[in-house]
């Protein structure tokens, strides 16, 4: 009887509510196609006529070569991320060694810590390795995230029952195998979590690029999409669409990993 | 087993040749700065003094940040006299290119050879121990060719000269001519400037406007920030003098002058670069806009654009300027003297003001070209009248208040205590809270 009456409620609920959240997104497409004096003139509700005169807007920048190097940076720092993240975050959670402790005060410390804090002893930093005005700053430093080895961490200490990574070592399995072979499935879920907001972090990354970067040949989209703003007018349409076309991978790999990202939250949620 | 490794196999392929992407865009970022690093013009003032050559023999390039596109307009003219010298122009969103200017500075980071500084952002950079003092050698600006207003702005706390303001910036009112026959009986930008004499006038035009249209027309848009920069633009005294807060003398009377205003409802409600203030242009809502040179091609003529003929300009009751951007030399550029060849040939030369003039639609300060009347020309956008001669005849009489570290701590205070008056508060109550809150950011001033 309760579920009878609750199931048509909640579904109306749940209507709203996913109405509520996906209004702005609707709208943001929408703006996309309006011209910028037109954007404010009233509450939108279907598409404009601009779509063409933004799109050539957002193609007078390099708007692809933006792509590619957001594409570039934001692929690399998500693979390399996850390796580095699940191995340290293997090692922290399944192994016992000195200083164990240190590490895992200095990451939780390093979370703390906002990134706008280190700036300039990041550039500094950047420098003496040669890397500015290169891609190498947007990948190698945001790889070895504090989060993600915080996130492995936590996952692999409580997901990995010891004694089958006891029992693989008895087999013969040597420690890199453990890692690869019996580690690695149990981490999934979170592996598969840690890549999406690596991405997500590294796609909408804007101080750390608009910092090192110089050359327009390497800006990323959230640096190239500002260009669009001159110093007495912004392009507001073109902007919304740009941000537009650029939320399209970042949606692409939601949609496709959207259950094992619920998936990893969940069981870290449960059990971490 | 290796059926299972694959995979991992795979990854570290893709990443190394992605990687390997990363490395190629690299090598030209470093080879870039290599050449500038190499480049026999890269030890200036080493005698203390750049040697005089014919534009031809400077060779090289140089690196220049900006935001828009007002320096790049001019690189082919500059060109076409220093055919030998590439302008490496990057673009840095406005937003944020003091940040970035900031960090690169205290980081000692790879330096432009010319770097921009609009007005609002100047106090804080020009006191920075950064920048080339390019009154002295081996610069040498010879200063007594820019309009004489603009060298409080150009000048830090030390006296040096840290930056050459690219655009001349003298304002007046831009007024629409249909609104102002209708209220006013005359578009004559003569005339009306005999009407509009003192701003007891503009109270009570203001008012007998609001009235006549039903609240629908104001006399002028908002007070942020066009009512504050006309109101306040023939003050001169510096905002903070010998580390104290000095802002009484100027606050003070246009805060009480504001309050007249607003509550005779001169003003709208609208805030300058808004969205509805664009529109405003377009619509019959506001008569007169508190307008420098810049103003005209960047303010009105995109947000109206097919008005032709639509538009007056006259003097307001005082001269006063607004904005400008100028370039600036790092001490650590690489490329100082080609660099100094751009910004003194935009700034300091005939041919320079007539490019900018041409691509910018605007003028710089050189002040040669004014005298030699090159801008003088009817614009059919303002049915006909010379607007550049009355901007110069206005630059003339124009003074400017020398720029302190903390303005944009007190303008941006002073964005939120007008919105105080603008909803009814005081003058009073707006400067006692401005004072608070410019002491809360900078207790130092006290």
């Amino acid at each position: 009887m309760v579920k009878k009456l609750g199931s048509p409620f909640m579904f109306l609920l749940m209507v709203i509510i996913s109405l509520i959240s996906l209004y702005p997104f609707y709208t943001m497409i929408i703006m996309g196609t309006y011209e910028s004096n037109q954007l404010y003139t009233g509450i939108k509700f279907w598409f404009g006529d601009s779509l063409n005169k933004n799109l050539a807007s957002v193609f007078s920048i390099n708007f692809l070569n933006y792509y590619k190097n957001s594409l570039v940076v934001a692929i690399s720092t998500t693979v390399l991320g996850v390796l580095v993240c699940s191995a340290a975050g293997f090692a922290l959670g399944k192994y016992q060694f000195k200083g164990k402790k240190l590490m895992l005060a200095i990451v939780i410390g390093m979370l703390m810590i906002p990134s706008q804090l280190s700036i300039i002893a990041f550039v500094i930093e950047m420098r003496w390795f040669g890397w500015m005005d290169t891609l190498w700053p947007l990948i190698i430093p945001p790889a070895a995230s504090a989060f993600g080895v915080f996130w492995m961490t936590q996952f692999a200490k409580n997901t990995i029952p010891t004694e089958v990574l006891e029992s693989a070592r008895i087999d013969g399995c040597n420690e890199m195998s453990v890692f690869l072979r019996i580690a690695m499935p149990f981490m999934r879920p979170a592996f598969v979590t840690l890549a999406l907001l690596l991405f997500l972090w590294s796609w909408n990354s804007f101080l750390t690029p608009l910092i090192v970067l110089n050359s327009d040949a390497l800006y990323t989209i959230p640096l190239g999409i500002r260009g669009l703003a001159g110093q007495f007018r912004n392009d507001n349409a073109a902007q919304i669409l740009g941000i537009t076309l650029g939320t399209i991978p970042v949606l692409f790999f939601f949609i496709a990993f959207s259950k094992n990202l619920i998936e990893g939250l969940a069981s870290s949620a449960v059990k971490g | 087993m290796s059926k299972k490794l694959m995979p991992f196999v795979a990854i570290l392929l893709t990443l190394s040749l992605v990687l390997t992407a990363c490395g190629q865009s690299s090598n030209t970022g470093k080879n870039g700065s290599k050449n500038e690093g190499s480049n026999p013009s890269s030890a200036p003032g080493d005698n203390n003094t750049f040697t005089e050559k014919s534009p031809e023999e400077y060779s090289g390039e140089f690196t220049l940040w900006a935001w828009g596109d007002f320096e790049a307009n001019v690189v082919p003219a500059f060109n076409k006299v220093y055919p030998n010298i590439k302008v490496n122009v990057e673009v840095i969103p406005n937003s944020d290119y003091g940040r970035k200017l900031q960090t690169t500075i205290a980081s000692r980071g790879d330096m432009p050879d010319v770097s921009l500084m609009e007005v609002s952002a100047r106090g804080a950079l020009m006191s920075l121990d950064a920048w080339e003092d390019l009154s002295a050698a081996p610069y040498n600006a010879k200063l007594d060719d820019l309009l004489e207003y603009a060298l409080p702005l150009i000048t830090n706390e030390k006296g040096e000269v840290v930056t050459i303001q690219e655009d001349a910036t003298m304002a007046g009112i831009a007024y629409k001519r249909d609104l102002a026959r209708e209220y006013f009986g005359t578009d004559d930008p003569k005339e009306l400037e005999a009407i509009f004499s003192n701003w007891d006038v503009f109270v009570e035009k203001g008012k007998e406007v609001y009235e006549k249209s039903g609240g629908k027309v104001t006399l002028m848009s908002g007070l942020y920030e066009e009512g504050f920069r006309l109101l306040s633009g023939s003050y001169t005294e510096p905002w903070v003098v010998d580390g104290k807060l000095n802002i009484e003398s100027t606050f003070k009377p246009v805060y009480e002058l504001m309050e007249k205003m607003t509550k005779n409802n001169m003003f709208g409600k609208l805030d300058t670069w808004s969205a509805s203030w664009n529109a405003s242009f377009a619509n019959n809502n506001v008569i007169f806009y508190a307008t420098p040179t810049w103003f005209v091609p960047h303010g009105i003529k995109p947000n109206d654009p097919d008005s032709e003929g639509r538009y007056g300009l006259m003097r307001a009751p005082v001269s006063y300027q607004w904005g400008g951007t100028g370039m600036s030399i790092p001490k650590d550029a690489k490329n100082k003297e080609l660099a100094w060849q751009f910004v003194k040939w935009v700034t300091m030369s005939m041919d320079g003001a007539k490019a900018f003039a041409e691509v910018n639609n605007t003028m710089t300060l050189y002040k040669p070209a004014m005298e030699a009347n090159i801008y003088s020309a009817a614009d059919p956008y303002f049915a006909g009248q010379d607007i550049m001669s009355k901007f110069i005849e206005i630059g003339k009489e124009t003074k400017a208040r020398p720029i302190t570290l903390y303005d944009s701590i007190i303008t941006d205070s002073n964005a939120l205590t007008m919105k105080m008056i603008e909803n009814g508060r005081t003058a009073e109550q707006a400067y006692n809270e401005l004072v608070k809150m410019i002491l809360e950011s900078a207790p130092e001033l006290k």
